[in-house]
């Protein structure tokens, strides 16, 4: 990807003052200038809406970026019949809301060890022992995968299990090597979250899968 | 919970949804309601300062993502 020159992308002064329904009609019609000064004026405000939702920032910074692409995206069709910011804060608070329904969906996977055992028959009580090892090593690494945000579990299983290299991840996510490289490193922190949350579970150290694979980098 | 409950609630607690008590009631209103998406939204621009590097960094990625080349 060719890198321009900076000061062929930095926004004028004449444009900082613009009403952000200009600014979008101008990025609209192929000033990438006029987006740029649009992103620096929300991208706080954006950011801080996700987080509130969310809790969580990385989380949040990944749905902040996902509403202006999103909104990038769609600027073809917008028609500036309403604010713009009335707009893209109804992107980010539904990309956030969906996210959030989304992780509420699935129980941690402590919770769900946690209820295996507590599923057990009384006259089971000797095995649970037993049933949790089985548990745990049935969570392998790809298990963990399903707890991540989709970008991020896609990411690490292309990079992981399809060894696929950074650039056809970000062709196929249709997204650029760097916020690629940006997904791997947020999806192995989680991963490893993840991991140390499940040996806390499992004092005796029958987890089932090796964390080292995971630090290793690949 | 309904809009006035939610601009209560924004004027008492603050605008971390976290420490609401009915922070899923919070959520579903957002959902449905672009007026409670301003008035979240514009309790947060009073309150953003201190966050220009987070900001900066965002405002990179977002670049590179949709122009497709660096922002600085």
């Amino acid at each position: 990807m060719s890198k321009h020159p900076s000061n062929d992308y930095a926004p004028s002064a004449s444009r900082m003052t613009l009403p952000d329904e200009a600014l979008f009609e101008a990025s609209r019609d192929g000033d990438e200038r006029a987006f740029r000064v649009l992103v620096d004026r929300h991208a706080g405000v954006v950011r801080r809406l996700a987080l509130n939702i969310l809790g969580d920032a990385h989380e949040a910074e990944d749905v902040a970026q996902e509403a202006f692409v999103a909104a990038w995206r769609a600027r073809t069709g917008w028609t500036p019949e309403a604010r713009f910011t009335t707009w893209l804060h109804r992107i980010t608070v539904n990309k956030a809301i969906d996210r959030y329904r989304s992780r509420r969906a699935r129980p941690e996977p402590h919770e769900a060890i946690t209820r295996l055992a507590e599923a057990a028959p009384a006259a089971e009580v000797e095995n649970q022992h037993q049933a949790l090892e089985r548990q745990e090593s049935a969570l392998s690494l790809r298990g963990c995968l399903a707890w991540l945000p989709d970008s991020q579990r896609q990411a690490l299983t292309m990079f992981y299990f399809e060894d696929q290299d950074v650039a056809r991840i970000a062709s196929a996510l249709n997204t650029t090597e760097q916020a690629v490289r940006s997904l791997l490193k947020r999806g192995k922190q989680a991963l490893r979250l993840l991991i140390q949350r499940q040996k806390s579970l499992a004092p005796h150290g029958s987890f089932g899968f090796p964390s080292a694979a995971v630090d290793a980098g690949r | 919970m309904d809009l006035s409950v939610f601009r209560q609630r924004l004027s008492t607690l603050g605008a971390d949804l976290g420490h609401w008590p009915d922070h899923e009631e919070a959520v579903a209103l957002l959902a449905a309601s672009d007026e409670a998406v301003a008035l979240l939204a514009a309790a947060l621009d009073e309150d953003a300062e201190g966050d220009d590097g987070l900001n900066c960094a965002l405002a990179d990625a977002v670049l590179d993502a949709t122009l497709g080349r660096g922002a600085t």
